[in-house]
């Protein structure tokens, strides 16, 4: 194909392109992400915070109107799951990508052609809700055996200090990581 | 509920805030006798140079992460302060953005002048050319667009001096 050739193929994709962001399948899944902060539009969108998100229409938009969504839809999805819902194939796939970022593993699988080192930052930013956390800031369940006296001494300590049990045990753990 | 979260107000927010930091730093250095804070300087570019020029904004539709791509000149404390005051609006600096390419002529573009920091960014055609270059899947609507809005007039041929795959942009969609 000719420059003059391909030009006038790009010009008419940018007019099904410029289809495509009128799309209510578009619309919806922008303004979810954009009202969560996982992305920053210029143009006003309707924000839709607390609307429902089918990932097929998340990843249409994705792979056919802005790929950033892609980008960051593995991390809404795992931050905001009751916001969503898809068929089992999608979610395994996203299931997947959301364990490789868990477990640090950077090269197994890519989430429709994006790469996890670029879907992995955003599990990790502070959103506008200011509720809602993130991965390395969520606390994780642990169960230990203590012995009944050092239980008793946590119990006393929490009440001393008006401190949670956790609380006492991470001062603990945090000043003992500093000797 | 119409939203368009003003990126620049949010970034000169975040330098103000910075240079108030290193102020406040430099007084204190200044009564210990130690050396002062040295001038910054930060070189915006990736996708949020285009959402804080004014006047590509109104050209094209412009949707970015939370990701900050730029050369920064600054010491180690500025850089902590800037990575924090970054995090706090949700947003993270790109520690890979020295593999940025940018393209030959590429021009700088003041964008904000403080006392202890000065910010410039890449103008946008350069910008396109890069993004046209090392990452056309992610940006072929981008620049469909901004090929079609004929406001970049030496875009498709910088594109093609730079040996840039024009074939990507005439397909649909990611696979």
């Amino acid at each position: 194909m000719n420059k003059k050739a391909l030009i006038e193929k790009i010009n008419k994709l940018a007019q099904l392109d410029k289809k495509r962001r009128i799309d209510p399948r578009y619309l919806k899944v922008m303004g979810f992400l954009v009202a969560k902060g996982f992305l920053y539009i210029n143009q006003k969108i309707p924000l839709n915070p607390n609307g429902h998100i089918n990932l097929k229409d998340a990843i249409w938009a994705g792979r056919f109107v802005e790929p950033r969504i892609l980008e960051v839809l593995p991390a809404a999805y795992e931050r905001f799951k009751m916001h969503f819902s898809g068929d089992s194939k999608t979610i395994e796939k996203i299931e997947q990508t959301i364990d490789c970022v868990k477990q640090k593993d950077n090269h197994k699988i890519d989430f429709y052609s994006i790469s996890i080192e670029k879907i992995k930052p955003w599990f990790f930013i502070q959103l506008r809700d200011g509720r809602s956390k993130s991965l390395d800031k969520r606390k994780v369940s642990k169960t230990f055996r203590f012995k009944p006296e050092t239980v008793d001494i946590l119990k006393n300590l929490k009440d001393q200090t008006g401190q949670s049990e956790t609380e006492i045990l991470e001062k603990l753990i945090a000043t003992a990581k500093l000797v | 509920m119409l939203h368009n979260l003003n990126m620049k107000k949010v970034m000169k927010k975040i330098f103000t805030d910075l240079n108030q930091t290193i102020e406040l730093e430099n007084l204190q250095r200044l009564k210990d006798g130690t050396l002062a804070i040295p001038k910054s300087e930060v070189l915006l570019f990736g996708q949020m140079s285009l959402m804080l020029n004014d006047s590509v904004s109104t050209i094209l539709n412009l949707i970015q992460t939370g990701d900050m791509d730029a050369k920064l000149r600054m010491d180690y404390f500025t850089k902590s302060r800037l990575l924090e005051l970054l995090k706090a609006s949700g947003l993270v600096y790109d520690e890979d953005s020295h593999l940025v390419w940018i393209p030959d002529n590429a021009k700088e573009i003041e964008l904000f002048t403080f006392k202890n920091i000065e910010i410039k960014m890449i103008d946008p055609e350069s910008i396109l050319v890069s993004k046209a270059i090392h990452a056309p899947e992610k940006n072929k609507q981008l620049i469909r667009q901004a090929i079609a809005s004929g406001k970049f007039p030496t875009l498709v041929d910088r594109i093609i001096e730079n040996n840039g795959n024009f074939e990507i942009f005439t397909e649909d969609h990611i696979e």
